[in-house]
């Protein structure tokens, strides 16, 4: 491909040149079901972030439905970059470079801002750079905590990335300016915040379920029902390799065991009934589903919201202390949920480990991530050419 | 020969192709099975490198915007509506269907294969999404039908069927170059793809409810 790298030795050469940078990165994300752009400076300095959530459209089919994402991507790209760039108070002019997420994520979806970003980075002569969706997470943390976290060299930091399609452990390390990766634990059925979500729907509280069960789990008795989570028992895989580590997750079960217990004490037709009167609730439909939970429903909540917080606390607890952890970020869409807050940051106080969460606008799906994960790559020169496509099964370390 | 500086875009189809006019002639790049998604902007970069301008050059960007692959009506669009952002150069969208239908003249409507025994059927007037069914009752028997694939070249005997081949990016310059001169270029906010088929999931939840 020598196109591609003629093009990226140009951009090296552009940016070394360039003792004016201004440093500031667009980034765009599109990977599920968000349609975001946010204008970020030197990886740090979030100038605006813009998120056009598509949840309306996909809690009618009760999940994500992957072409009704790609549609609206293509709808929402032009306005939400527009407005990240207005609001950002400056002009694509401006620009140092252009970051994207390539994966992971649905393939449709991604393709919708990667060749937008492609085209975009080319007609405005800025670098293109590709990032992990997953590193993203990681970084919308380091961004804010870089302050308070104090980073040693060689002392790796943790990161939990738990969301609705991801639950993983990454140990991340700094190098030379660059971060590097190992994934030391991962879920090998669903992620922490699709068990929320199916385990939602299965009490009708409808989909995305993980931010009201949170609010339910408090008006429940946490010890009303007990689940046991873990056991995960390692698989000989065909290569000799064993599947399932010691630092993995299995979330299946739990939503299993919620499934059973709905089935004996006959909650599905109250389950039902609770799904269709908030499917007419517009806006918050947080007192309402209050209001339509009895009590065995409430405590069968508080319970799985435990038993979900807690496995991801001891998971995370036991890696910290093998790879000696100094620090723990908590990412993803489910580190906005308040019992795995509290429950972590007490663990980590009683084990003297620093700990930092994101702020609730950058937990969820956000392109500010990309933009703060790309900086360290601008100022590499590490770009990606213009043949950039997705990746839906991206890893990271 | 058009003076104007026109690029234009189609990744609707298997393959894809990206043309541009000038003063010195049509050029034009095709694209491999599925690969428009990366290598679209390299034939776009190619293209203009040769030609030795830029995209803030251009008079206008054309893009074919469906029907056709879902995946790859959304990667032809969204390219031209980030070449536009960057560039300020305004958008001619071009259906598919008005694009093979002016390969004819004589033709009053074009078919494309939908898949599924389904087609899409364009007239001057109208696009839409229909079964063999709804076509032998909206098309005369006595009127010129313009197809490119033998699939559906196969299910139109009935019908003055005039097969012609694929369109590709430079079929559109016609069509383009009236649009250019009538001013009807629009920004990149307003384009959006012109599926014609709507998503399964919408149709069965409509089925359920």
């Amino acid at each position: 491909m020598p196109l591609s790298r003629t093009r990226t030795a140009l951009n090296r050469q552009a940016i070394y040149n360039k003792e004016m940078a201004s440093g500031l990165i667009l980034g765009i994300e599109s990977s599920c079901d968000e349609t975001a752009a946010a204008v970020v400076r030197s990886g740090s300095e979030v100038l605006s972030n813009v998120v056009a959530s598509q949840i309306a459209t996909h809690a009618l089919y009760g999940g994500v439905v992957p072409e009704l994402a790609s549609r609206e991507h293509l709808t929402n790209i032009v306005p939400v970059v527009r407005t990240a760039v207005a609001e950002a108070g400056i002009t694509l002019a401006d620009l140092d470079a252009v970051a994207v997420t390539e994966g992971p994520g649905l393939a449709g979806a991604l393709l919708v801002g990667i060749t937008y970003a492609k085209a975009l980075a080319y007609g405005l002569g800025t670098p293109l750079i590709a990032v992990n969706h997953l590193e993203g997470h990681i970084h919308a943390v380091l961004m804010e905590a870089k302050e308070t976290l104090s980073l040693a060299s060689g002392v790796p930091v943790l990161a939990l990335v738990v969301s609705g399609g991801h639950t993983h452990l990454y140990l991340a390390e700094e190098r030379d300016g660059l971060w590097n990766y190992r994934n030391v634990g991962r879920t090998i059925d669903d992620a922490a915040g699709e068990a929320y979500d199916k385990s939602a729907k299965l009490l009708g509280l409808g989909y995305p379920g993980g931010p009201l069960m949170d609010f339910l789990a408090s008006h429940g008795d946490p010890n009303a029902v007990e689940f046991k989570l873990g056991g995960i028992k390692p698989k000989l895989h065909r290569d000799g390799a064993s599947r399932g580590g010691e630092f993995d997750f299995s979330f299946s079960g739990i939503k299993t065991a919620v499934l059973r217990y709905t089935e004996l004490h006959s909650m599905r037709e109250r389950a039902a009934a609770r799904h269709n009167a908030l499917m007419q609730v517009e806006g918050n439909r947080r007192e309402v589903a209050l209001a339509l939970c009895d009590r065995e429903t409430l405590d069968l909540i508080a319970s799985f919201q435990k038993a979900v917080a807690g496995y991801l606390v001891k998971q995370t607890m036991r890696a910290a202390e093998e790879f000696g952890a100094g620090s723990i970020i908590v990412s993803g869409g489910v580190a906005a949920n308040r019992a795995l807050r509290e429950r972590m940051s007490a663990e980590a106080a009683t084990r003297h480990l620093q700990i930092a969460f994101p702020s609730l606008a950058l937990a969820t799906d956000n392109a500010a991530m990309i933009a703060a994960a790309a900086w360290p790559k601008f100022a590499a020169g590490l770009f990606a050419s213009d043949d950039l496509n997705a990746v839906p099964q991206l890893r990271l370390g | 020969m058009s003076d104007r500086r026109l690029l234009v875009i189609d990744t609707c189809g298997l393959g894809g192709s990206v043309a541009l006019s000038s003063a010195a002639g049509v050029r034009q790049i095709e694209l491999a099975p599925r690969m428009a998604a990366s290598h679209g902007m390299r034939a776009v970069r190619a293209l203009l490198d040769e030609a030795g301008f830029s995209l803030a050059d251009l008079d206008a960007i054309a893009v074919l915007h469906g029907p056709g692959s879902f995946t790859g009506v959304r990667v032809g669009v969204a390219m031209a509506k980030g070449l536009s952002e960057a560039s300020g150069v305004g958008l001619i969208p071009l259906s598919r269907l008005d694009v093979l239908r002016a390969m004819q003249p004589k033709a009053m409507f074009a078919v494309l294969n939908a898949g599924r025994g389904e087609f899409y059927l364009g007239s001057a007037s109208e696009q839409e999404l229909v079964t063999l069914e709804e076509m032998l009752s909206r098309v005369p028997a006595h009127v010129t039908v313009v197809v490119c694939e033998d699939r559906v070249a196969d299910s139109l005997d009935a019908f003055m069927v005039v097969r012609v081949a694929e369109p590709t990016a430079k079929c559109g310059l016609g069509l383009a170059i009236e649009a250019l001169e009538a001013g009807r270029l629009v920004t990149a906010e307003a384009v959006d793809a012109l599926y014609l088929r709507r998503p399964d999931a919408e149709r069965a939840l409509e089925h359920r409810g």
